[in-house]
């Protein structure tokens, strides 16, 4: 069943202000949403990026609402977000940069949860997969919804798909 | 002064140690998990904290401070964790946990609770 509106803006929100205080707290940087993306058709082609050498984190959701919490990064995003977090330089997709992208999933996803309190909700261990978000797609029942941010000159998205149970 | 580090993520880890080389802290050891930090535990080992995430694959957090606690060990163990619904803090206390941080944290948090719960470098 998809969501209803209130339950959509609650997720966003909680996804939002969850992004935001990982930034925050972690490498002292502050995030704001640039826009979100055609509310009908959320990952239509003209929102789609082109970058070919993205990352995306995916971590799952069961519970009250199924489905999952996507955060895309183009590369140059995920390699400033390991040198700020653990001052690992590189500019290559390695281990590190790979596991540093997992940890952004699992503390954004844990605190988009903590704020969703109301729900019950459990995650899975997030998965990194070398795709943008151009290449998420998900079942026809779940209508996802995106934000985007501008991260320095580079760019991040947080894609919610879920339904909920029922 | 010596502490255990406890967490499946070496990014988790890495992050953590940097905070705790900068206060009174000699050895830092790292396990990936609750069996791991079993074995470098051993008989205490002269470990003054134990620092735990709570999910990690073969023995979680609480399994391994239900573990260090049932052998009798009075060690302090913080908990650094996304876990926060209430029933499985209360879990985490009543297993013998001394204080719990939630990620994400800055690094004065950390810090600060580290500070809290380590014990007092001039009354080692």
């Amino acid at each position: 069943m998809a969501l209803c509106i209130d339950t959509e803006t609650a997720v966003m929100e909680a996804a939002n202000g969850s992004l935001g205080e990982v930034f925050e707290m972690m490498v002292g940087e502050s995030l704001t949403p640039f826009g979100t993306c055609d509310s009908q058709n959320p990952l239509s082609e003209s929102n789609k990026g082109n970058a070919d050498d993205d990352v995306s984190v995916v971590v799952a959701i069961s519970g009250d609402l199924n489905g999952s919490v996507n955060i895309c990064l183009d590369k140059d995003s995920a390699f400033r977000w390991a040198r700020q977090l653990i001052d690992h330089e590189t500019d290559t997709m390695d281990q590190t940069v790979v596991d540093a992208v997992g940890e952004l999933g699992n503390m954004v996803v844990g605190g988009t949860k903590r704020r969703l309190a109301s729900y019950n909700l459990t995650m899975s261990l997030p998965s990194v997969v070398r795709a943008g978000v151009e290449c998420l797609e998900f079942p026809s029942h779940i209508k996802p919804a995106r934000l985007d941010y501008q991260y320095d000159e580079h760019r991040l998205a947080i894609v919610v798909a879920l339904s909920k149970q029922g | 002064m010596k502490v255990l580090l406890v967490d499946d993520s070496g990014v988790m880890r890495k992050i953590i140690a940097r905070s705790l080389s900068s206060l009174w802290i000699d050895e830092v050891v790292e396990a990936g998990d609750g069996v791991e930090a079993l074995k470098a535990f051993g008989d205490g080992n002269g470990f003054d904290l134990v620092l735990t995430d709570w999910n990690m694959p073969n023995m979680n957090g609480l399994e391994l401070v239900q573990a260090i606690r049932s052998a009798g060990h009075k060690v302090p163990i913080m908990m650094i964790t996304t876990e926060t619904e209430k029933t499985q803090v209360v879990k985490a206390i009543q297993a013998g946990v001394n204080d719990y941080l939630v990620k994400p944290f800055d690094q004065d948090m950390l810090q600060m609770k580290l500070t809290r719960v380590l014990p007092n470098p001039e009354a080692v």
